[in-house]
């Protein structure tokens, strides 16, 4: 390698590339190294501030809601102002990266609707996933034999939780349609003109309706937009997509956008697994990466970060640290390391004291620690008081 | 009408064999067909090898059904074969007793070349010293019970499920009904003669005939691995001991067992304490199990039974499994039990069981069970329409086959959501389809139940790449589908 | 291979990430024909699913698993199992040697009904071998003990010994001493994994590790000019070939970032490449190595207003675009290559393997080169107008 890097981090996942962006940003040389692609393209991609409270009600305030937990979570003292230029940022880097969301920062929750029918808050989202402030009536559109996507069924559990109408128009098979086609087989195929012409004939043919027009997360990966706009033209609504389970086509969008922008800022992305880190290095097998800082975004255990053993001892796995023993499910959940300084510099899930499946923050977690560590790696501790208390 | 309470192996088998006898039957069973201990087994087609020592003659027994079950039941048989595995720290005196009990019953077991074995599965401990062929199986379980299942319904029997026997009715000491309880509340079913077929819970139906039985409830755990990492069955030549058996079942591979007496005849959930014990053992016949990517974990109870001062009939009586005429004792007359046994031996307990009821109802007929394959379902088309589990192949056409009574009945028939992703990817899809039966709230709540069931046995194995597969879940079920969030109330 | 086939969390990061998948719309994908193929088949003898040739063995699906399912290797078993016609069985057993092929360069292009025979994709042309003199560079700029074994592909020996001689060209002014392996034509076996013949793979990848080792002594560094080849010593021979290569196997593209510092001030002081270019890191470069290297290189060397290729693949896949049957698949992941140097109008495409150069300069119709070649190209211009920029800038 010809420069040694200012920053290595360690991961590809949402946690990796909001740190290695946030080093490039101020110009700083990254090298961003990963054995697996890390998190995104399994979700949607719509990022939570805090969407449940600690009963599981839905939480309508995010911003007010983080000054309730003072020491008992890793983001309890940041203040709201702290937030609001996280987000504010956050939105103007995915702008700069062709990632749309609406121009204001959102000032409460929406609501967004599962495959399962189900309403669920949202924060900051891409302006192609559907959200609403109140439910209201939806139109869905039903894709044959989309099985994650079935509309009949989400339509009555719709109206079921919301009381409100759920009318469903359904797409034909496309001559290009094969059996065995999931959301992202449906998107490449958008991708092109050929699929691309034919949705616009499918759409011009529906029955006109008031509601906006809810697709599944299909509507193309790499043009999105554009499709987008010309069949709210064609429908006189607005158009959007709910995200599926994977392959999720929202957080493949991202994750390529994201990718893409990292690499014309010159970051190195280095394929291989880490096996040992020391202050300023990172040893893979047969050979060596030196930088001025080492920053673990390696995933919790999903992300393959932390190891469980058959014992239920939880290790990470580049210091081979024990972090604990998981007893009850939730403990898996929320392991991970006490500090994001301490032994060494931790971003995103690998923190330990987050639920996102509990809590919804899984996006707050991530500015949270990749900012903490930006702000340390950078030398600019002072930006955080919090940094490492806890 | 003979009524049978229980729809595990001895009281579909039971049905099954009254039925060929012409004798009206009816099963009731309070859960899903399968969901005691013949859903929660090791699905091994004893070949006998394994009792060829500490009791010849179940061994005898085991052998004899073995070769009948290929026949009648074949459908639901993989006659894989099997290896016993003597390992470095046995002693030589049993692998010698082992061959003489072998021979004795006439068991063809071959001494085959451990090289030879080493082809064929890989890994095998350094230690394993000899190995020795046998006629083991694979007995599958739910297919077998499905099986039965629709014979039974093809000879007019029917089959009560959700339907738990919560009484006896009785005049002069002489069973004439039972009540039973479902959905829609209590009921009164007359009937000539009730058959207690309730497995771990017999001690306790045997209750309701005014005559106790002690059973010695014991519970056996088992660690399921995602793929078939074993072409055929490996036991270890031992005396019978924990975490010593292998089966290859479907496309997994299961270890077994543990043995540890229980009060409770539910079956309890497996602990990771468990799980690690078995993985130990395991290690033994493969150094590198911990590397394999477990599934879950699973346990049944053994209902087996404690030898009493009751009244015995030899002719009824193996050491295996034991029939019970309460009459005979100072019960209700036109009560029985079956008690005890495996699954192997289905038929043979069901025959027993049958000889002594038929004699009771002055019926003249012998068993045909052994002679009466098994009719298989005519196969339609096999997997039309999309796919909802992929990890087992479950189309949507399959699913439709069979009206949705509940997830886990779909589960157990078709095997969805029971590959390595333990539906994470499919849960949603089936509560989804179930939906164009059942209201949404119905719908949910099974999804709930299913994915605690799923739970139960995931968390035990919950290290390494299962644990990540663990983390996946519950993102996906909470984030992705906000499965179980405020919405509901 | 034994390890974490039975990993699979069902996650479909492969599936979002194959190439094939985004433009092949019969294609099952890396999930289904890997490892859940592999577990079927485990339990009972299972039919090849349809369209499983139409894997290209680029490992990207690898790279991206976080349980490591070694999700090609799989595939190239089931690949295996396929029966095919004799034409096509024929035309296969040759193109998993390249090594034929490659000594067979001078026959040059293939005649139509000879193609339509062997069921050679009609799109796809063999170039004219490379023989092109090389011109010294002169003394060399510094001294470094290392001793290289430059890796000649079979490619690169049958029809680019151009570059083969340009890349040792510049190794030497960088001061190493420089040895040709393994010095005939000779395959390391990735192009007949990649065909789904892991048997022959292993046998050519023996064949070559044993030439390799002969003139083990000549050797400290291999440095190699294809990712392909390059991946396939360092990290397939240990796990899937049973091959442990003893010295370290590096890339030319970071052996070259390595280079005395006074080699690129002297590139430096020359104006900058015109024009917009486009380096391309091959999917089996991406795997073996990381994306982000070749970029840095070509704009050290002066191509700066080079642009990293968004493309995953290319879809030449070594022999693979050879095949009538993938011609369809091949052209429309080149495609993306092609609307991406459209774009922006660039001159020329940096990439690190022969069979993506040519694949992608039929697809773009601008050349397409390795490295080497570029920076060769660029020092020699340093050489002829050096001088003059020099005495300009002081
Ligand atoms: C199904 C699903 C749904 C989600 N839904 C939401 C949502 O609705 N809203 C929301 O805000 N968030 C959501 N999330 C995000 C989630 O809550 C986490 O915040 C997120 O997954 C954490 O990302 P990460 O970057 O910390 O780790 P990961 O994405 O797991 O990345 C870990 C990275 O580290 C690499 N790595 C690990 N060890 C090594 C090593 N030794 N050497 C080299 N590389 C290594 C891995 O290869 C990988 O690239 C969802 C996640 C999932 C999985
Ligand atoms: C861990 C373990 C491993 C084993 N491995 C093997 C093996 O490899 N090979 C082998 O041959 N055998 C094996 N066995 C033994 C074999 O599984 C059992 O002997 C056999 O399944 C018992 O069947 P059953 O029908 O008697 O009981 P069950 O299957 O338990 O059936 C009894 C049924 O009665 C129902 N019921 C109970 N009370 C009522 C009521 N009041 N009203 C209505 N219904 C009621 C229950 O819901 C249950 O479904 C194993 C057993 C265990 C525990
Ligand atoms: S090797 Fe490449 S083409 Fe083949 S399945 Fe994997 S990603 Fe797809
Ligand atoms: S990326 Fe790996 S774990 Fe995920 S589906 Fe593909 S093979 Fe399975």
């Amino acid at each position: 390698m010809s420069r040694a890097s200012d920053v290595i981090v360690i991961g590809r996942g949402p946690a990796g590339l909001l740190v290695s962006s946030l080093v490039v940003e101020q110009g700083g040389q990254v090298d961003m190294i990963a054995d697996g692609l890390g998190t995104l393209p399994l979700w949607g991609g719509q990022f939570d501030f805090r969407s449940y409270d600690n009963d599981r009600k839905p939480v309508a305030d995010p911003w007010a809601w983080w000054h309730r937990f003072g020491d008992t979570h890793p983001g309890g003292s940041v203040s709201a102002q702290m937030w609001r230029s996280w987000w504010q940022h956050l939105r103007d880097l995915w702008f700069t990266m062709e990632i749309p969301t609406e121009k204001l920062l959102p000032t409460k929750n929406r609501g967004t609707v599962t495959p399962l029918g189900r309403i669920k808050p949202a924060f900051l989202v891409p302006t192609w996933q559907f959200t609403q402030e109140y439910a209201g009536a939806i139109t869905l559109v039903g894709v044959p034999d989309l099985v994650d996507f079935p509309v009949e069924a989400m339509a009555r559990v719709y109206t079921w939780t919301t009381g409100m109408t759920a009318e469903i128009r359904w797409l034909e098979r496309s001559p290009s349609w094969r059996p065995g086609w999931n959301g992202l087989n449906w998107a490449w195929y958008l991708d092109t003109e050929e699929g691309r012409r034919w949705l616009w004939e499918q759409v011009k043919s529906f029955r006109r309706g008031s509601a906006p027009l809810v697709f599944p997360q299909i509507l193309g990966v790499d043009h999105t937009e554009s499709l987008i706009e010309v069949l709210g033209e064609l429908w006189g609504r607005g158009v959007a997509e709910i995200p599926l389970p994977p392959p999720s086509v929202g957080g493949l969008r991202l994750q390529r956008r994201w990718e893409r922008w990292l690499r014309r800022k010159g970051v190195r992305l280095v394929q291989g697994r880490v096996k040992e880190i020391g202050g300023d290095f990172a040893a893979l097998e047969g050979r060596r990466i030196h930088g001025g800082h080492v920053v673990l975004a390696t995933g919790g255990v999903l992300g393959g970060g932390l190891e469980v053993l058959i014992d239920g001892q939880v290790r990470d796995r580049l210091m081979g640290l024990s972090l604990g023993v998981v007893k009850e499910p939730e403990d898996l959940a929320s392991i991970g390391y006490r500090s994001w300084l301490e032994p060494t510099r931790v971003a995103g899930s690998a923190l330990a004291g987050c639920d996102p499946n509990r809590h919804g923050d899984g996006g707050a977690m991530m500015l949270l620690t990749s900012h903490a560590v930006f702000s340390a790696v950078s030398g600019q501790e002072g930006r955080l008081e919090h940094a490492g208390r806890f | 009408m003979v009524i049978v309470i229980g729809g595990g192996a001895s009281g579909l088998g039971l049905a099954w064999d009254l039925l060929l006898r012409s004798i009206p039957v009816m099963v009731v069973e309070m859960g899903d067909i399968g969901s005691g201990t013949s859903g929660r087994f090791h699905g091994l087609l004893h070949s006998g090898g394994r009792y060829v020592v500490s009791d010849v003659q179940a061994a005898r027994e085991c052998w004899e059904e073995n070769r009948i079950l290929k026949r009648v039941a074949g459908a639901a048989i993989k006659a894989t074969g099997g290896y016993f595995l003597s390992v470095d720290d046995e002693g030589d005196a049993y692998v010698q007793d082992w061959v003489k009990g072998a021979e004795a019953i006439g068991l063809p077991v071959k001494e085959v070349a451990v090289g030879q074995i080493r082809e064929t599965v890989e890994n095998l401990g350094p230690w394993v010293r000899r190995g020795f062929s046998v006629p083991d199986g694979v007995l599958e379980g739910f297919t077998l019970l499905h099986l039965l299942r629709l014979n039974i319904e093809n000879l007019g029997g029917e089959i009560l499920t959700h339907t738990t026997v919560t009484d006896i009715r009785h005049e002069n000491g002489r069973v004439v009904g039972v009540e039973v309880m479902d959905k829609d509340g209590p009921r009164v079913i007359a009937c000539d003669a009730v058959v207690n077929a309730a497995g771990p819970y017999a001690g306790e139906v045997a209750r309701l005939f005014h005559d106790g039985i002690a059973m010695q409830l014991s519970r056996g755990t088992m660690l399921i691995f995602a793929n078939r990492r074993v072409p055929y069955v490996i036991n270890r030549l031992a005396p019978p001991g924990d975490g010593d058996i292998i089966v290859p079942h479907g496309e997994t591979a299961i270890l077994g067992t543990t043995d540890v007496l229980q009060e409770d005849p539910g079956s309890t959930r497996a602990t990771r304490e468990e799980a690690q014990y078995l993985m130990q053992l395991g290690q033994r016949l493969f150094a590198d199990m911990d590397r394999w990517r477990v599934l879950r974990a699973f346990t049944g109870v053994r209902p087996l039974y404690q030898d009493g001062q009751e009244i015995r009939d030899s002719r009824y009586i193996s050491r295996d499994f034991t029939v019970i005429d309460h009459g005979q004792r100072r019960g209700l007359v036109g009560a029985f039990s079956l008690v005890g046994g495996k699954w192997t031996t289905y038929r043979l307990m069901a025959e027993h069981m049958a000889d002594a009821v038929a004699a009771y109802l002055k019926v003249k007929r012998s068993s045909r069970t052994a002679e009466v394959p098994l009719q298989t379902a005519v196969e339609m088309d096999l997997r039309p329409g999309p796919t909802i589990c992929e990890c087992e192949r479950v189309s949507l056409g399959q699913l439709a086959r069979w009206p949705c009574a509940s997830l886990t009945e779909w589960r157990t028939r078709s095997w969805f959501a029971m590959g390595p992703c333990q539906g994470t990817m499919c849960g949603h899809r089936g509560a989804l389809l179930a939906m164009a039966v059942q209201t949404p709230s119905t719908a949910l709540r099974e999804l709930s139940q299913l994915r605690h069931e799923r739970e139960r046995g995931w968390w035990p194995t919950t290290w390494g790449d299962n644990a990540r597969q663990w983390a996946l879940g519950q993102a996906l079920r909470h984030q992705t589908l906000a499965e179980e969030a405020w919405s509901d109330e | 291979m034994r390890d974490a086939f039975d990993a699979c969390l069902k996650c479909t990061l492969c599936v979002s990430q194959c190439p094939v998948m985004s433009v092949n719309p019969d294609f099952p994908g890396p999930k289904a024909l890997g490892p859940e193929w592999y577990r079927q088949n485990q339990a009972q003898m299972t039919a090849p699913l349809p369209h499983v040739d139409d894997c290209t063995f680029c490992q990207i699906c690898e790279s991206v698993c976080p349980v490591d399912v070694p999700i090609a290797h799989l595939i190239a078993e089931q690949k295996a199992e396929k029966k095919h016609s004799l034409r096509v069985w024929l035309r296969d057993e040759i193109l998993a040697r390249p090594q034929w092929v490659a000594r067979m360069a001078w026959l040059g292009a293939i005649p139509e009904p000879m193609r339509r025979l062997g069921k050679i994709s009609p799109g796809v042309q063999l170039p004219k071998p490379r023989k092109g003199q090389v011109r010294t560079l002169g003394e060399p700029l510094g001294a470094d003990p290392r001793r290289i074994g430059l890796f000649v592909d079979c490619y690169s020996s049958g029809y680019d010994q151009e570059l083969v001689m340009r890349a040792r060209e510049l190794l030497r002014i960088w001061g190493f001493s420089v040895t040709l392996v393994p010095g005939e034509a000779q395959c390391c076996g990735a192009a007949a994994y990649a065909a789904g013949n892991p048997g022959l793979a292993k046998s050519t990848g023996h064949a070559m590790f044993r030439t390799l080792n002969r003139k083990k002594s000549d050797y400290d560094v291999i440095v190699t000019l294809n990712a392909t080849c390059d991946g396939t010593l360092r990290d397939e021979w240990p796990e899937f070939y049973g091959l442990q290569i003893t010295v370290p196997v590096i890339p030319f593209d970071e052996i070259a970032n390595q280079a005395p510092e006074l080699f690129w001030e002297q590139l430096a002081s020359l104006p900058a490449e015109p024009g917009a270019w486009i380096t391309h890191t091959t999917c089996r470069g991406k795997v073996a190595r990381g994306d982000g290297q070749l970029w840095e290189l070509a704009k050290r060397a002066g191509f700066w207003d080079a642009e990293p290729s968004d493309a995953v693949c290319c879809g030449a896949g070594g022999s693979y675009a050879f095949k009538a049957e993938h011609e369809s698949t091949a052209e429309q992941l080149a495609f993306r290559v092609r609307e991406q140097a459209l774009s922006s109008e660039a001159k020329g495409i940096i990439t690190d393997s022969g069979t993506c150069a040519i694949h992608m300069e039929q697809a773009a119709s601008i050349p397409a080169r390795h490295p080497a070649y570029w920076l060769y190209a660029r020092y020699l211009r340093y050489l002829e107008e050096g001088e003059t920029h020099e005495t300009k800038t002081s």
